[in-house]
């Protein structure tokens, strides 16, 4: 499987990666972008089967990426890695169509219990 | 007017803790509060608006800093860039910003981390009411709330 990896901070992209592979998930393709707007390009040319992706990003958000997506027609599975863990961001994540949110700071269990049932 | 923040130095010691635990595998270590600031200090900092509107503040030295992202990169020192030392600090400050948020009953926004060489330009910092002082890997850390109303109405008097 392909999972698009979306946050504006470089290391967290690569502690996500690393995390990926912590939690058993060592097999799939992982491919990254800096922004939602960013990712909106990478979703079109390489068809993620999930994205991975960080709340709040310069250019366009991760709920706004979400948003754009679901506007548009695409229900590519949908999760949020961030920072910000409180009930109220993940109602408004799980309204929007995020099928989980982790909250940093996350461990490898976390990861495997949020992902697995998407990614086997 | 500030939702009053139901955070104790307790909590922020924790939130800390959880955050080295988590992200380096490490533990930090409580240490004495600093003399002052010194000249190679690092800060990155978020900002809560909202329901409580105010900062969090993480600082460390220049060593730290590249020790920090040395690890979290898990690339040799000599290969951390400026950038990438701004980037470790800061997502540090983002996760930690949005622990301190988390305490929070209202509705609050957390700022993108923005970050400092040299003593934080955040006025009224040293004098934060709620403070962590710690030690990661023998380099300073202090981690600091400060509530934009105490700022203010010290401002004032």
């Amino acid at each position: 499987m392909k999972i698009l990896v979306v946050d504006d901070s470089r290391v967290m992209r690569q502690i996500v990666c690393r995390t990926l592979r912590q939690a058993g998930f060592v097999d799939h393709h992982i491919v990254e972008a800096e922004n939602g707007a960013h990712a909106c390009d990478v979703i079109a040319a390489e068809r993620p089967d999930l994205v991975l992706s960080d709340w709040n990003m310069p250019e366009m958000t991760g709920i706004e990426l979400l948003a754009h997506l679901r506007n548009n027609g695409q229900q590519v599975p949908f999760g949020f890695v961030t920072s910000e863990g409180t009930q109220e961001m993940r109602d408004r994540a799980s309204a929007a169509g995020a099928i989980f949110l982790v909250a940093k700071p996350f461990t490898a269990d976390m990861f495997q219990d949020a992902l697995t049932p998407v990614l086997g | 007017m500030n939702e009053t923040i139901m955070l104790e130095h307790r909590d922020l010691e924790d939130i800390v803790s959880q955050v080295w635990t988590s992200l380096m595998a490490q533990e930090t270590a409580n240490a004495a509060p600093w003399e002052s600031v010194a000249s190679d200090v690092v800060a990155a900092g978020v900002a809560i608006s909202g329901c409580w509107n105010g900062w969090v503040v993480v600082e460390t030295s220049q060593q730290g800093a590249l020790d920090l992202a040395s690890t979290l990169f898990d690339l040799p020192r000599d290969e951390i860039a400026p950038s990438d030392l701004a980037d470790a600090l800061g997502e540090v400050a983002n996760i930690v910003g949005g622990s301190v948020k988390s305490t929070l009953t209202g509705t609050a926004e957390l700022s993108l981390p923005s970050v400092e060489h040299g003593p934080s330009t955040i006025a009224g910092l040293s004098e934060a009411s709620l403070q962590v002082h710690a030690a990661w890997q023998s380099h300073p850390l202090r981690i600091s709330v400060l509530d934009d109303n105490s700022k203010s109405t010290k401002e004032q008097s």
